[in-house]
């Protein structure tokens, strides 16, 4: 599990790593108005009692903001969240009495977008003229009160060249952690395209960005971008997502949940790295290609695991559900479903592994019922046996250990499952 | 978001291309292995819906349902492969049979020449002998009219891996036709890359990599490269419904089924599917993709 929560409370709160909220979108997620904040203050009080996470996040800058935002942030102050930070965008927080406000009920942490020394690019990249200069006022208000500047930079090709000059202008506002991002659009124009930067142009420009930071004792995090390609500061990438809060009344019933940018690395299970680092995202490599000069294996020390890709789903409470595939045929064993390894369903087959208390594993297998084949038992639909045996126990033992597992599929097959491809 | 599927979904086909699944739905990927579902199948679709919705979308009589009918009468329900393919700007399918350790008496090529008599007449035999893993053939508009299947693809399996060749076998010839090799993605992409990279098709001065074996689609169960005799292909096997919604969009499929897809996204959730890429360098040097195709179970 996470360590933060992201609240979306409306669309138009800028996204980590992205230059423009997911309202600016060609086809933006309907969020707002109708925001109803009661789950999430029910949520803070059974959190209250049993904490899960660190810090919350709450996203947005329309109305719904404006109307929920104190009472959120307040919520979650009490709910048992140790941190509280707001992602908005610094229009809001220009006016020192305004910020003091939001401090005042629970915000410790504020991220402000900085992606330029100079206000033209800034602006231009935002897409939102005066931008710049609010996030300097924004920067300088923080800088006065007990709360956090978290600034993140997105690195594009527009910006590459400014990275250092950049950090450097947001240590002096008052940063207490920088974020860099490698700027990675989702079903990019044309345009967007051109924003991405190839990484022999990018990590040197990177690493004198971190090198500035590290000189000013400014904690600095890198994301998107491979870990090995950044020497000894790829310790500093960061691939972990936050969990967010599911209001399926909400945000999460308009957005489409395949509408995020993906991430791949052709070297993935070759490389040390690949638990911790997301590789490249699909529009840099539609823009570059995979880049396999650049990018190399660093040796692995222990096996890699392909992802599970199981769709996630969580119940009303937030707890993992899991995949329930094949659920009538773990049926089928009753309480024995619980020590076997699964069940995979071939042509004639439905194959479940098991292993006994002394370690030996073998398979139970049960295929189509058939009187003049040899098996071990038989229920109404099905013969059952078992094979593939590995391990020290005895005929005997084995057939005292699987005995009441074939008994309760005996019990359990009312004919209603079925091996024969033709019913 | 998530609709599901009602009773008043489940029309008998071909009226209506929603089949719901069933407690008895077995899933298996286009070499007809098993996998297991995404999560719960309960009031979601069966991948046939897939089927029946390209049939509505290349204009298919009723009368053109019969043989699929037929196919699964004789060889069971999930135990057919088909892909549904997409050249020249015409949708085409292909049913695939397989049977590797022949132990469906009734699969054989012969058997089902038998059983489907009256309603597609396979003209190729082929000896019940022959040890071969797998055996298709394609269906197109014409042949669902006149009930004629001329050529049999015999696939013969290589001795180690998973991969084999193909013979296109008519009545009066027999040919090679293509060979194709499996490939875990992730731990064996040097092998993949290696494949690829080895074509007598492809212009690699002008082609990148990554217009082949593409970022989309990379994350899946196994990837395929075959090699034929007009183009090279590869196979993306194991995507999700949202990768296959990208597949159909990036190749233009018909807005037929790219509007179905994306309106029971939810409803394919549970599946995996297998998509297929023929490319090929043009005269002037680019990459093109004359024909593609995706699959499930009928």
């Amino acid at each position: 599990m996470a360590a933060d929560l992201v609240v979306m409370i409306d669309g138009e709160g800028p996204m980590p790593g992205s230059l423009r909220s997911p309202s600016a979108s060609p086809s933006p997620p309907s969020l707002g108005e109708n925001f109803d904040p009661r789950p999430f203050l029910e949520f803070c009080t059974a959190h209250r009692g049993a904490p899960r996470y660190e810090r919350v996040i709450l996203v947005g800058d329309g109305q719904p903001l404006e109307q929920h935002g104190f009472a959120l942030a307040e919520a979650a102050r009490r709910g048992g969240f140790r941190r509280v930070r707001l992602d908005t965008r610094p229009w809001r927080l220009t006016n020192p009495r305004q910020v003091q406000a939001v401090v005042q009920a629970g915000v410790a942490e504020i991220s402000v977008g900085l992606h330029a020394t100079d206000p033209a690019l800034h602006d231009r990249l935002r897409d939102r003229p005066g931008d710049f200069r609010d996030a300097k006022k924004c920067l300088a208000n923080l800088a006065r009160l007990d709360a956090e500047a978290l600034v993140y930079i997105v690195m594009t090709s527009a910006n590459v060249g400014q990275l250092r000059p950049v950090a450097q202008l947001a240590i002096e506002a008052g940063a207490r952690r920088i974020d860099f991002w490698a700027y990675a659009p989702l079903d990019p124009t044309e345009s967007e395209q051109q924003l991405l930067v190839p990484l022999d142009e990018l990590a040197p420009r990177l690493l004198e960005a971190i090198a500035t930071c590290r000189a000013a004792e400014v904690e600095a995090v890198i994301h998107h971008v491979p870990v090995c390609v950044l020497g000894e500061e790829g310790a500093r990438v960061d691939a972990t997502e936050p969990d967010h809060f599911h209001d399926h009344s909400q945000f999460w019933a308009a957005a489409d949940p395949s509408a995020r940018p993906r991430f791949n690395c052709l070297r993935e299970a070759q490389c040390d790295a690949a638990e911790v680092c997301l590789g490249l995202s699909h529009a840099h490599v539609n823009r570059f290609g995979w880049e396999l000069d650049r990018l190399r294996a660093l040796p692995r020390t222990r096996p890699w695991r392909p992802r599970d890709r199981s769709v996630r789903r969580v119940d009303a409470r937030g707890r993992a559900q899991a995949p329930h595939g094949h659920a009538r045929w773990l049926d089928l064993l009753g309480a024995h479903a619980m020590g076997v390894e699964g069940v995979a369903l071939t042509r004639s087959e439905a194959r479940y592994p098991l292993q006994m208390p002394d370690g030996t594993r073998f398979v139970l297998v049960i295929s189509a019922r058939d009187d003049a084949a040899r098996t071990f038992k038989q229920s109404r639909s099905f013969n059952l046996a078992y094979t593939d045996v590995v391990g020290p126990a005895t005929e005997r033992a084995i057939a005292a250990f699987v005995g009441p597992v074939l008994d309760t599929i005996i019990a359990n097959d009312d004919g209603s499952l079925s091996l024969d491809a033709r019913r | 978001m998530f609709r599901a599927v009602s009773s008043a979904d489940a029309v008998p086909r071909p009226r209506s291309s929603l089949v719901p699944s069933t407690g008895q739905d077995r899933f298996f990927d286009y070499c007809l292995e098993t996998y297991a579902p995404r999560c719960d199948p309960t009031g979601k679709l069966r991948g046939e819906s897939l089927l029946w919705n390209s049939l509505e979308a290349a204009g298919v009589s009723e009368a053109g349902y019969e043989p699929f009918d037929a196919i699964r009468a004789a060889a069971g329900r999930d135990m057919t492969v088909f892909g549904v393919k997409w050249f020249r700007a015409r949708l085409s399918w292909e049913l695939y049979f397989y049977d590797p350790q022949r132990e469906d008496r009734q699969i054989t090529a012969s058997a089902l020449r038998r059983a489907l008599a009256g309603v597609l007449d396979i003209r190729p035999r082929v000896r019940d002998t022959t040890r071969y893993f797998m055996y298709s053939f394609d269906l197109d508009a014409a042949a669902l009219g006149d009930g004629q299947v001329p050529e049999l693809n015999v696939y013969l399996q290589f001795h180690e891996g998973q991969g084999g060749h193909s013979y296109a076998l008519r009545e009066d010839a027999c040919e090679l036709r293509n060979t194709y090799r499996f490939h875990e993605p992730k731990r064996e992409i040097e092998a993949i890359l290696h494949q690829v990279q080895r074509s007598m098709w492809v212009d690699f001065t002008a082609v990148r990599v990554a217009d082949i074996v593409l970022p989309e689609l990379y994350e899946c169960a196994k990837i395929c490269v075959a090699k034929k005799r007009s183009a090279d292909a590869i196979y993306y096997s194991g995507i999700s419904i949202d990768q296959l919604r990208w597949f159909l969009h990036r190749f233009e499929y018909p807005h037929a089924v790219t509007s179905f897809v994306d309106r029971h996204r939810a409803d394919f959730e549970h599946l995996m599917f297998d998509v297929g890429i023929d490319y090929r360098s043009r005269p002037d040097g680019s990459l093109e993709y004359p024909k593609t195709g995706y699959y499930s179970t009928l």
